[in-house]
């Protein structure tokens, strides 16, 4: 990533700035899209709701992790 | 559709996909590098009742973190046979490989995930490096074997007798009568719980992937050059290492027919992204 731990340690604590080019940097990355780590996801999304219902089975706090992940993840551009 | 034709297909879509990722048929592959290399993100995901899933629309999959190599492995070459095919999102049950719960998709996905992982060529030759014929080969061969595939001892069993048709229905009922945990005993001298990697001078290829705390039999002049694994011991097939730290560590024999391997370490169970599951972590402690 080319930066010093202390940058990622100052950014996760809200004390830096994030630019647009980062963000895209970091979803890139994580493989998350960036409107998430913005705090913007789409909840209705089809495919997440699928899972929620397929993976009933799971114990619930493995459901909301997963989902959770799936929410975060950036789709293919259409 | 008949299973014959689902079965074509199915071995079809495994020789293409090797294509793409210029790989022969007689190679072994890992299966998380090749998704990565046709651009498929792997996600490990725990979760004990976890099973695997493939969401239409991303270009990722997610393979169970709790589940065996093998098992997670064919878990990985199932969903990437649905991203492959077009078919559309998938939560699979924890026995989607069962025969009597499959669908057409299910059983061209299990067909295709086989033949990537297994095709003939990379079987015959895997026996053929080591100087054994498949029908005549003994459970440790048959270990080894489905080591350096990257498949469990039971499914490279099943798929020489009945898509292969390299063992006999009796040698099938004689190696599944001896159960994994019985061949690690007897290569180690000892009993493990963990996954036991056996790879002699014929393993070529791909990495050798641990955990920590997983265990490799490697060839008795082995020299490592790295700080995630460590040897910990003799046995009667060569120096057990064992992973210890998240890394990479290189396996050496300095002779002049020399033989290296990659050991590639990761966290136990790791939950994330596959791409990332061997980077060292910085703050991890060094090992006693």
């Amino acid at each position: 990533m080319d930066y010093h731990r202390p940058t990622i340690s100052e950014i996760e604590a809200g004390r830096r700035r994030v630019t647009t080019e980062e963000l895209a940097v970091f979803a890139r990355l994580y493989g998350v899209a960036a409107n998430w780590l913005l705090g913007d996801s789409d909840e209705r999304d089809p495919v997440v709701e699928l899972a929620a219902r397929e993976l009933s089975k799971l114990k619930k706090d493995d459901l909301d992790r997963f989902l959770r992940i799936l929410r975060s993840m950036k789709k293919l551009d259409r | 559709m008949t299973r014959v034709r689902l079965a074509r297909i199915g071995l079809r879509g495994a020789i293409e996909v090797r294509r793409r990722a210029g790989i022969d048929r007689d190679t072994p592959i890992c299966i998380y590098d090749l998704a990565e290399a046709l651009g498929i993100e792997v996600w490990f995901f725990g979760g004990s009742s976890f099973a695997g899933m493939y969401p239409h629309g991303y270009n990722k999959l997610f393979v169970p973190a709790e589940r065996p190599a093998g098992r997670k492995a064919f878990t990985c070459a199932h969903e990437l046979a649905h991203w492959y095919f077009g078919h559309g999102s998938r939560v699979e049950e924890m026995d989607f490989d069962r025969s009597d719960q499959d669908t057409p998709e299910e059983l061209l996905a299990n067909t295709f995930a086989s033949y990537l992982l297994m095709p003939r060529a990379a079987v015959t030759t895997a026996f053929f490096r080591r100087n054994v014929e498949p029908h005549t080969a003994d459970p440790i061969d048959i270990y080894s074997v489905a080591c350096q595939l990257g498949v469990g001892y039971e499914t490279l069993l099943q798929h020489m007798r009945w898509s292969l048709n390299l063992i006999s229905l009796a040698r099938l009922t004689d190696l599944l009568a001896i159960p994994p945990k019985e061949i690690r005993r007897a290569l180690l001298g000892r009993s493990t719980t963990g996954y036991l990697v056996l790879a002699g001078p014929e393993w070529q290829t791909v990495a050798i992937d641990l955990e920590i705390g997983d265990t490799a039999v490697l060839p008795t002049q082995i020299r490592l050059n790295g700080r995630s694994a460590k040897i910990v011991g003799q046995c009667l097939y060569g120096t057990v290492v064992e992973g210890t730290r998240t890394g990479l560590t290189q396996a050496l024999v300095d002779t002049d027919d020399g033989w290296s391997a990659m050991l590639r370490v990761s966290r136990r169970q790791y939950s994330g992204r596959g791409a990332y599951r061997h980077l060292e972590d910085p703050d991890e402690d060094e090992p006693t």
